[in-house]
């Protein structure tokens, strides 16, 4: 019965956020937040690293394949909490109102899921039509849907992004595109870093 | 009045609306409030036809290398 609430609230707002994104993080943000349905947001990003790693390392070595998940699961933790780090340095530059670490992690944690879409996707379609494409008419026309599907994800990705930002710190326009200058170099080390540790060439943030 | 359940409601509805003041942007509030009211409701509608846009400007540009990129992409997961 205690998972029961939070489960009906991540259904809600799980539609919600594709739905009527604006309005959504406005009202997470305002009618205090239950930090428990993040809960199953989690379950289904670790249901995708357990894919994944079934796909990268096959399931005939268990050691491979836990070594695998755990470095996905412990890199995408250390993303979460950069992330979360950066937004607190941002609320001690600009914001005027009190910190919420609860609403800034819901709100974030929400904005999972064009991430979690785009790397589902990538992962079925690899199975479907492995890469590499071919310069073929068939190739060309896959190709570019298969990069409006993903320009479509990350456009998204970045509105709610913006969202977090505008509802969890009450940050204007302005500041937040100052704030993303501030937050992308950092952003960039660390996807460099993942990609030389060899977790992943588009860090899962 | 203050013990009516629907005037609680639409003060309660009315501190929510007024959570952040109105994003202005100077010369191009017109422009913005017109951008922004198309992604408030369902925003893949107004989204996918401007990947789309930005997609065929891209392969305009830079042709098959897109080809080669979306190769590279599928299998960064």
């Amino acid at each position: 019965m205690g998972l029961l609430k939070p489960f009906i609230l991540f259904l809600r707002n799980f539609l919600a956020v594709i739905l009527n994104p604006y309005n959504t993080y406005r009202r997470i943000s305002f009618s205090g937040t239950d930090i428990r349905q993040v809960f199953y947001i989690y379950v289904f990003v670790l249901l995708y690293f357990l894919f994944a790693s079934l796909l990268k390392a096959g399931y005939k070595n268990p050691f491979l394949l836990t070594f695998k998940f755990n470095s996905l699961f412990l890199a995408s933790t250390s993303g979460f909490f950069l992330m979360i780090f950066l937004f607190y340095l941002g609320h001690k530059i600009y914001s005027t109102v009190n910190f919420y670490p609860g609403r800034l992690v819901v709100l974030w944690s929400y904005s999972l899921f064009p991430t979690l879409f785009w790397f589902f996707y990538t992962s079925v379609m690899y199975i479907v039509l492995p890469p590499p494409r071919t310069f073929s008419i068939f190739g060309k026309t896959y190709s570019l849907l298969y990069l409006v599907v993903s320009t479509t994800l990350l456009l998204w990705k970045l509105m709610l992004y913006y969202l977090t930002l505008r509802f969890a710190l009450r940050l204007d326009l302005s500041r937040i595109i100052l704030l993303t200058l501030l937050f992308t170099p950092v952003i960039f080390v660390y996807a460099l870093l993942m990609y030389r540790l060899g977790v992943y060439k588009i860090p899962f943030i | 009045m203050k013990n009516d359940r629907f005037y609680r409601q639409l003060v309660l509805k009315m501190h929510e609306v007024s959570v952040v003041p109105p994003q202005t942007v100077g010369p191009f509030t017109p422009l913005y409030k017109l951008l922004v009211s198309r992604l408030k409701f369902f925003p893949v509608v107004a989204i996918l036809p401007f990947s789309l846009f930005l997609i065929f400007i891209a392969y305009i540009f830079f042709g098959v290398l897109l080809v080669s990129l979306a190769s590279v992409l599928q299998a960064s997961f």
